[in-house]
């Protein structure tokens, strides 16, 4: 008994002790914006006293680990610019997770190439983390990643990446395609039995009426178990709602310009849901939509299912081809030069991306005026012609070769049309930065064709992502509600989609909205109304 | 010895005999999709058509991650970690479970608290990682091995090995003058060798399979133990709308490259070998016969 | 003379904290030995465990990690009760006891009668061949066993199913049927933990005295009664504290195999504790909420397992504490 409280007492001493020592652990000093780096000199320095000193960054990239067999990086950048990077290489996964530790801890990289506001930016920089810049300074401070952008451009690109206070906190770099995405179909069946690519939702269902009944197989298989409401994205955009609604929930209507706060449980939705369950019913889409890994989606379509597909025209060769010819040696995907639509009247909906990436650089606030400075210099090269071809291409000679005003990989690298062979990763490199437009032009010529199909075009229209700006309490309120709102939209859109649950039914549909009403659907639509409305006025 | 025949011996041996082909049919089977999926071309893999012999044969896979390098050199670095932290963990582990196996030890019970709580409270990712990084193990190999070096599951199953143990042993050993050091050297060391090796394996296979630690304490992805490596090609496989959104073409060349099933399965298979191999040797140390139970009478 | 009994220090105190004190110390000293050898656990303890145990603060805070621990605003326990309010905690309450219950009575039982049906193997190497084997699957990671699992689900194809339409019936969808959601958890968990988890009972039998078993064949015993009246007892306290050790987790149930598993047609079933927490994280890094989660799991874990102990210690000899 004595022996008892004897123990407890001094398992408590022990306790306090622990929590009263590690008081100075526990702070974690935060540090304060410093302020921009000094505007470089006006180049009087010659190149070698510029760069005299050798400079260790550090830098973070989302990727995997890297196998690097011969490292052609680091010599070269240590000759032109003197630096010595120190790459971390976080998965994509965990990439938040380590990087709210590196944070956390004072052991920030220098440099992070996968700075982008879905990934904790808000949080990050309002704790001060990284550096922000005016339009104004990156124009001074990087002339050529300035000039990739045209100064119309930069108007819709600037109010898109910078922040409450007018800076921004990470520079994407111009992406290479405009259009990636399209509907794509095998052209040899679609020839065989006389079908041209339907443009219509009816069209959608008779062609596709047609080529189970003609094949007996599956026309459209695709699946995503982790999250339902990305399978079948391409019909999202058939009846107006944005491709990456499943990622963004709002949207702006481009016709009439109105502000959706909430895709899911519009009546345009309903009418997807709605149209997605005829097909299930009928058999003409892949039954195990809801539950299929990847591994499974691919041996369907191996044993020749899969007919039309909403994806990448880039793919085609390396999957779809692949895994059709494992059925058929003839099958040949080609991209079609419409969209389907539930209202071709109206609006036909295409998918055009921004004119950057969804990735760019940040700035350590803690890294030296130094590094930052010397890092810079190394970035704006990256958008010269010179610096785009060694990231892009990688060494003359080495990994490429030149063939007239085209750069084309050597044999033992893999490139757009095969994918076995080297990457430049395997020789070390790590750059973020802008592809080499010759890329496009050389490997997927169709790129422009895309564009030029789509782009301009009578009736047809894109999504661009609505500019929202929350508040702490804003943000923290979304993140309850959001995942309730989303976990449930996943379970019906199932349900619905198979059967289970009939979305034609006035009760069974104002039962699905009035249970997200329960878990915070309006208090959610409030939120990103006002939040866009603060951006947009 | 007297043979038992009878007919319940006989229903018993049924059971057993129909159980353990029923347990290495079922449990065999993922392991041999594993090994044929390993060895068959990738035309079959994407058709989904191998079940547990190869189809189309080919070693292309395992060439293919020889000659890569990473995972090599990653096979290496989880043996290191394995070998070290699971000697750790045993010096550690046993020498306090001898001692709270000991009822005439002063302060047992605070000793047992001590240990208890932490079993349900934790500090959490964020303090822990603070401490590791404060003791500068940041990005060695001791920030593994160290925040882990006591499992409480398995010091609780040493120490109760260790009170199993007949009492009349020790006795008999303290008439005759031996001190508590002596004893456990002497007389308790020897009979432990079911234990060592059980709660060895234990640990050992925790080592081997874990992959958190090292995404979060390594900065270089040489230190990475195999699993890591594993698990980049398993999420990698399946995240394929992040690997086609990439605008840029370098970026998307590594990960379709990664993502080929016959190569996953190699690397699965090459990270189940050596525990294939392992047991094997620690059976035989798990010995019948000695002067052991922990039944009175 | 029990050992036990000669350090047992005769109250000859006069019950004073100095004597008391004097006492311990001559006490310390006499296990002197066992001090030393308990010191660098102590010492692991209190470094590695206790100092970072501070943590604990984050879930009556709203932590951000810019402030740290002492810099951010104390809301005492709101984070506890956002979690108590959710519309969906009895669900994740029951989902996750339920399965962790089922655990205990279909997959706790399985390694136990499957390392003493092991032990009546008199072939060396047949019986080291099924061992080594059965604990395979536990290294298979899990996603690609699962995957597996899922292939042989499937309604289109998929293995079970073929056995299923062979015998005459109609094609199951499991992965959509909240009712299966359970049952497969569980079926996936004896796959994959059988062979590992009987490793120690295999140990503890091991070590049970031949002799007892020879005595036994010798009053006449048949090989069941001996695997009933010796093998069983002989393993109990290995047996109960394992079952302690279960209960001692009773609300705590990883996310990584539900995850897996889990269909949006399932989630009835299928939302636990850990997957709710996961995927807000996802959206929002928040230390606050899943920390305050993961001490309410504790507190409630805790009480459940002092229950579980008392009950066994007066029960049977073993007992945790």
């Amino acid at each position: 008994m004595k022996k008892r409280f004897l123990s407890l007492a001094l398992a408590m001493i022990l306790m306090a002790c622990a929590f009263a020592g590690c008081a100075q652990k526990g702070q974690q000093a935060s540090s304060v914006p410093t302020a921009a780096p000094t505007q470089q000199a006006g180049g009087e320095a010659a190149p070698e006293d510029k760069y005299a000193k050798e400079l260790t960054i550090t830098v973070a990239r989302r990727g995997d680990s890297r196998a690097v067999e011969e490292d052609l990086f680091s010599p070269y950048v240590k000759e032109k610019f003197n630096i010595v990077f120190e790459i971390t290489d976080i998965n994509n996964n965990d990439f938040v997770t380590k990087m709210n530790l590196l944070l956390a801890s004072g052991e920030a990289p220098d440099i992070n190439l996968d700075q982008r506001p879905e990934f904790m930016l808000n949080e990050w920089i309002q704790a001060g983390y990284f550096r922000g810049y005016t339009q104004e300074e990156i124009k001074n401070l990087m002339p050529n990643y300035y000039a990739q952008y045209t100064e119309e451009e930069w108007k819709s690109i600037w109010p898109a990446i910078s922040y409450s206070d007018g800076k921004s906190y990470y520079f994407p770099s111009r992406r290479a395609n405009s259009i990636d995405m399209a509907w794509l179909y095998r052209e040899d069946i679609f020839n065989k039995l006389n079908l041209k690519f339907p443009t219509t939702t009816d069209g959608l269902l008779e062609v596709m009426r047609t080529l189970k009944k003609e094949t007996g197989k599956v026309p459209y298989v695709s699946a995503n178990s982790g999250d339902v409401l990305w399978a079948f994205t391409g019909f999202l955009q058939v009846f107006g709602i944005p491709e990456l609604a499943p990622r963004e929930l709002s949207y702006v209507d481009p016709v009439s310009g109105e502000f959706v706060p909430y895709a899911f449980t519009t009546d345009t939705f309903r009418q997807h849901v709605i149209f997605m369950n005829k097909l299930y019913e009928e058999g003409l889409i892949w039954q195990e939509f809801a539950t299929g890994t990847t591994d499974q989606v691919n041996a369907t379509i191996s044993q020749g299912n899969h007919m039309i597909a909403w994806s990448y025209p880039s793919k085609i060769e390396s999957e779809l081809n692949r895994l059709s010819r494992n059925e058929n040696p003839e099958a040949s995907w080609v991209w079609a030069k419409d969209m389907p639509s539930s209202n071709p009247e109206r609006a036909t909906y295409f998918k055009a991306n921004p004119y950057y990436n969804a990735s760019g650089v940040g700035f350590s606030a803690d890294a030296s005026d130094e590094v930052i400075e010397r890092y810079m210099a190394f970035m704006d090269w990256l958008h010269t012609d010179e610096g785009m071809v060694f990231r892009t291409y990688g060494i003359e000679g080495v990994t490429y070769r030149k063939e007239g005003n085209n750069y084309v990989f050597m044999d033992h690298m893999t490139s757009p049309l095969k994918s076995e062979g080297k990457t430049l990763t395997n020789y070390g490199f790590v750059t973020g930065g802008r592809q080499h437009p010759n890329l496009n032009e050389y490997y997927y010529p169709y790129l422009t064709e895309l564009e030029k199909t789509f782009f301009n075009r009578k009736g047809y229209y894109h999504f661009i992502s609505p500019v929202m700006a929350y508040t702490d309490e804003e943000s923290s309120e979304l993140a309850d509600i959001t995942t309730s709102l989303q976990q449930t939209a996943r379970e019906y859109y199932a349900k619905f989609i198979m059967g289970h649950l009939d979305a034609e039914d006035d009760k069974e549909w104002e039962n699905y909205v009035s249970t997200m009403k329960k878990l915070g659907l309006d208090r959610f639509c409030e939120i990103r109304t006002t939040a866009y409305e603060r951006s947009n006025r | 010895m007297v043979e038992d025949r009878s007919l319940s011996s006989r229903v018993l041996d049924v059971i057993v005999h129909t159980s353990m082909i029923f347990m290495l049919v079922v449990t065999l089977y993922p392991v041999l999709n594993v090994l044929a999926s390993s060895l068959s071309s990738s035309a079959a893999n994407d058709a989904g058509i191998v079940t547990i012999y190869p189809i189309g044969l080919t070693f292309d896979n395992y060439r293919m991650i020889l000659e890569a390098g990473k995972v090599p050199k990653a096979f290496v670095n989880s043996v290191i970690y394995t070998v070290v932290g699971t000697t750790v963990n045993l010096l550690m582990t046993s020498s306090f479970a001898y001692a709270l196996s000991r009822k005439h030890l002063a302060l047992r019970k605070f000793y047992m608290t001590v240990a208890i709580i932490p079993m349900y409270f934790s500090g959490g990712l964020i303090p822990t990682f603070l401490l590791v990084k404060n003791l500068g193990l940041y990005n060695s190999m001791w920030a593994l091995i160290l925040p882990g070096a006591i499992s409480i599951t398995n010091f609780i199953i040493m120490r109760t090995f260790f009170q199993g143990l007949p009492a009349e042993l020790e006795e008999s050993a303290a008439l005759d003058g031996a001190n508590d050091f002596q004893i456990l050297v002497k007389i308790i060391l020897p009979l432990s060798k079911a234990v060592f090796f059980t709660i060895g394996l234990y640990y050992a296979v925790g080592h081997w399979n874990s992959w958190f630690s090292a995404m979060i304490y390594f900065k270089d992805s040489s230190k990475y133990p195999l699993q890591m490596i594993l698990r980049e090609m398993i999420i990698a496989a399946n995240s394929m709308k992040d690997a086609a959104s990439s605008d840029d073409f370098n970026t998307a060349a590594d990960i379709v490259n990664l993502n080929v099933k016959g190569l996953k399965y190699a690397t699965l298979f090459i990270s189940m070998f050596p525990m294939l191999m392992v047991y094997p040797f620690i059976q035989k140390h798990f010995i019948k016969g000695v002067m052991m139970g922990s039944l009175k009478g | 003379m029990h050992r036990a009994e000669q350090f047992t220090v005769k109250n000859k105190t006069d019950g004073s904290l100095k004597s008391r004190f004097k006492n311990l110390m001559i006490q310390i000293y006499k296990t002197r030995y066992l001090q030393l050898l308990a010191l660098p656990g102590l010492v692991y303890f209190i470094i590695f465990q206790y100092i970072p145990m501070y943590g604990i603060l984050m879930a009556f805070q709203n932590y951000k990690i810019r402030n740290g621990i002492w810099g951010s605003e104390w809301v005492w326990f709101d984070q506890f009760i956002k979690f108590f309010k959710h519309p969906y905690f009895f669900r994740l309450i029951r989902n996750t006891v339920l399965i962790n219950v089922y655990q205990i009575i279909f997959v706790f039982p399985i390694p136990i009668i499957f390392a003493l049906l092991l032990n009546e193997i008199k072939n060396k190497f047949y019986k080291r061949f099924v061992q080594t084997v059965s604990y395979l699957p536990h290294f298979i990671s899990l996603p690609a066993i699962i995957g597996m699992m899922v292939m042989m689900l499937s309604p289109n194809g998929g293995m079970v199913n073929n056995i299923i339409q062979a015998l005459g019936g109609e094609p199951i969808y499991f992965l959509t049927e909240p009712g299966w959601f359970r049952p497969l958890y569980i079926i996936s968990d004896i796959w994959t933990s059988t062979g590992w988890s009987a490793i120690i009972y295999i140990a503890a039998l091991s070590n049970v005295n031949q002799e007892l078993y020879e005595s036994a064949t010798i009053d006449g015993a048949k090989r069941w009664q001996k695997m009933i009246h010796i093998s069983v007892p002989a393993i109990s306290p290995t047996i109960i504290i394992m079952l302690l050790l279960n209960i001692g987790k009773l609300l705590s149930l990883g996310a990584e195999k539900v995850l897996l598993l889990q269909t949006p047609l399932t989630y009835e079933t299928s939302e636990v504790i850990s997957t709710f927490v996961y995927q807000r994280g996802l959206v929002y890094s928040e230390y606050s909420f899943s920390t305050a989660v993961s001490v309410f799991n504790s507190v409630i874990n805790i009480m459940l397992l002092y229950i579980a102990n008392t009950i066994a210690r007066k029960l049977t000899e073993t007992s945790l504490w």
